[in-house]
């Protein structure tokens, strides 16, 4: 009894401490994956952010439009006039970023 | 083995022994020995043993009853760590949840000095990874200590080269780091964060209690970096600061920055502001200034560069304030958009010979075609209908020389002459207030004033703070405040329509007229006050529109400061009011009028 007891620690003690060695290699891997989830997200953002798209855009050869068309549903009204968008003639604001 | 031997053996060896041991006990010198008799040499052992056992009981006693708490806890402070852990500070986003201000996980790289064998060869391998000076490094390790820092908030992409290197005596620590995804995007609202990570202007100063939450710690024993299992522990949790929604759209931010900035430096200007506003709530969607600055890199530019100018500097407003007149003069019932006006060239009161922004033949404008052609005289004559005392209540309630209640750190309220007060209300004080000057407003306060025509009458206190959300992601709106009534809906619904008359063609903001839109506003130029020399020198222009002029969703103002090639705030400021304002209609997705504006007559 005392025996199979004391074996019976043993294990229990044995599978604690490697239960403690695999939180802290998790525990180093999540903080990796946190940090680098994070620079993915900034990198995201940065992509995003409206002076990035301004200046991406206009690379691209995109002009932004000026007149807006609006149809209404409830009378189908085509509300203003299209008008065919002109680029700019000074690029804005050359790469601020 | 032969059976003969074997048979020998016990004989041989029977008679033997005896012999031999009587040879070696041979008592031939006897010796004196004190515990000769076994009672004696037990007690001895005894006594011996005893003594032995007592030393050792009282050195178990020491160390376990007389030392034992202390040395317990001693070697358990070998095992026990304190690991702080920080409280990640609140992020700012726009109104729809775009980031502008974060915070993400960093490293500081740290160093024993002692562990360092060759300082100078060490610093030459860690220089081009951290991106300083070989020197600084070389300082960092030599230091007399055995802690120093090599770098500070590194990201942990370069922290991964530093330790894949395995240079024994670095280590790192935990830190944070704030970033600005958007780069200097509404920099001068947000503001930026100091070496320590703590607000030091704009909002990030402002609210730095809320963002900064609470940090908290963890307490384990470890063993070369692990955790003991099952080993006592205490640990309180760190709370998360609160992260901010502004009523800012970063959109229609970006937009007015990058036309504001074009502006200002076409026209040679020496800086401005620009602010939209939404009526109907007073939530402000963009607000720029020129100079800005580059918030990830805060310290690279000057102080003056950094101050949100939309609030902490005020400016007289000139023409822009003469829609309050006109406010205050229809809602008393002085005039209508129709009174008529003679209007000579020169106009004199309190002892000064008032006059236009240029010499003209004597005129002949309504009401409406005073604000359309911006005549300071007429618009002096109007205000006399309902003299200074109306006048003076109704600047106050527009909110002049007040504060906006949005707490922005070093708001300026601007002044409003005091009229119980001789030394600031003089004979001349009550025109010179009636056309704009005399007075001081800061952009917001300017662009209130206009939101509050828009929005019939009720003036909604700027708002700059959406919500707040928690670290648990609840949100939480911020109230709106409620409105406070200057004038009646209808008198707000006449000073628009005569607001449309300043952008017809009679007016002075023709150029601002928007294709599909009813557009309402007014162009300002006025003299601008110079702190430092205690006198006018120079010119603010601007210009504050309203659209759609019928069902109003935006209110923008633009103001450029000392401009070089024109003084008109239709030529400086209105350009950038027109492309902005185009772009926010469509941006918010406002229809365009379906109604004309109505035809005042100007002239009679």
């Amino acid at each position: 009894m005392i025996v199979t007891g004391m074996m019976m620690l043993l294990y229990v003690n044995t599978l604690a401490a490697q239960a403690s060695f695999q939180k802290h290699a998790l525990q180093i891997q999540l903080s990796q994956m946190t940090a680098e989830e994070q620079t993915i997200a900034s990198t995201v953002a940065a992509g995003e952010s409206p002076g990035n798209l301004l200046i991406t855009a206009q690379k691209m050869g995109m002009v932004p439009a000026e007149t807006p068309v609006f149809l209404r549903l409830s009378d189908r009204k085509i509300l203003g006039k299209p008008v065919v968008a002109v680029a700019p003639p000074v690029p804005v604001r050359a790469a601020a970023q | 083995m032969k059976t003969p031997t074997s048979q020998q053996r016990p004989n041989a060896q029977g008679p033997q022994r005896p012999q031999n041991s009587k040879q070696t006990y041979v008592p031939s010198a006897p010796v004196m020995v004190p515990l000769e008799s076994p009672k004696k040499r037990i007690r001895f052992v005894t006594f011996i043993f005893l003594i032995v056992m007592s030393i050792y009981m009282a050195r178990l006693i020491e160390i376990q009853v007389v030392r034992g708490p202390e040395l317990a806890a001693s070697s358990q402070n070998s095992r026990l760590q304190t690991l702080a852990l920080p409280a990640l500070r609140g992020d700012f986003t726009d109104i729809n949840g775009t980031p502008i201000a974060t915070t993400v996980m960093a490293r500081n790289v740290t160093v024993d000095p002692t562990l360092i064998k060759d300082p100078a060869g060490t610093a030459a391998t860690l220089s081009p990874i951290l991106g300083i000076p070989v020197k600084t490094i070389v300082a960092a390790l030599t230091v007399d200590s055995r802690f120093s820092y090599v770098a500070k908030r590194v990201t942990p992409e370069t922290w991964k080269t530093v330790a894949a290197l395995a240079i024994p005596g670095v280590f790192s620590e935990p830190t944070t780091n704030r970033v600005y995804p958007n780069g200097s995007l509404a920099a001068t609202v947000i503001g930026y964060v100091g070496a320590e990570g703590t607000g030091l202007g704009g909002l990030e100063f402002g609210l730095n209690k809320q963002l900064m939450g609470t940090d908290g710690k963890l307490t384990v024993e470890r063993v070369n970096g692990r955790e003991i299992p099952a080993s006592e522990r205490q640990s309180i949790a760190p709370v998360d600061g609160l992260s901010v929604r502004l009523t800012l759209d970063s959109d229609l931010q970006a937009m007015l920055e990058t036309s504001l900035d074009a502006q200002v430096k076409a026209t040679g200007a020496e800086g401005g502001v620009a602010v939209i506003m939404e009526p109907g709530t007073g939530n402000i969607l963009a607000m720029a200034t020129y100079p800005t600055f580059d918030p990830n890199n805060p310290f690279a530019t000057d102080d003056k560069a950094k101050r949100n100018t939309t609030v902490t500097d005020v400016f007289e407003p000139g023409s822009t304030s003469k829609v309050m007149t006109m406010a205050s003069v229809i809602e008393e019932g002085g005039a209508n958009p129709g009174t008529k006006y003679t209007i000579e060239n020169r106009l004199s009161r309190g002892g000064t010979s008032f006059k236009d922004y240029k010499d003209h033949k004597t005129e002949h404008f309504t009401l409406a075609g005073v604000l359309a052609k911006s005549s300071n005289i007429g618009t002096i004559l109007a205000s006399e209908s309902i003299g200074e005392k109306k006048l003076y209540s109704y600047l106050q309630k527009f909110g002049i020389g007040q504060t906006t209640g949005m707490n922005f750190p070093g708001e300026s309220t601007g002044k409003l002459p005091d009229i119980n007060n001789e030394n600031e209300w003089s004979d001349t004080t009550f025109p010179t207030l009636a056309f704009g000057q005399g007075l001081s407003v800061n952009a917001v306060q300017a662009t209130s004033v206009f939101a509050t025509i828009a929005n019939d009458g009720v003036r909604m206190p700027p708002r700059l703070i959406a919500g707040y959300s928690n670290s648990q992601g609840a949100y939480e709106p911020s109230q709106l405040a409620d409105g406070v009534r200057v004038v009646s809906a209808a008198t707000a619904k006449t000073v628009r329509e005569m607001l449309e008359t300043v952008v017809s063609e009679d007016g002075t903001g023709k150029n601002m007229q928007i294709p599909g839109y009813r557009v309402g506003g007014k162009t300002g130029t006025a003299n601008r006050y110079n702190e430092a020399t205690g006198g006018y020198s120079g010119y603010t222009s601007s210009f504050i529109g309203i659209a759609p002029a019928e069902k109003p969703a935006l209110v923008m103002s633009v103001s450029i400061h000392n401009p070089k090639t024109s003084t008109y705030g239709s030529v400086v400021a209105g350009p950038v009011f027109k492309k902005v304002m185009t772009y926010a209609l469509a941006h918010r997705k406002i229809p365009p009028s379906t109604t004309k504006p109505p035809k005042l007559p100007v002239e009679w």
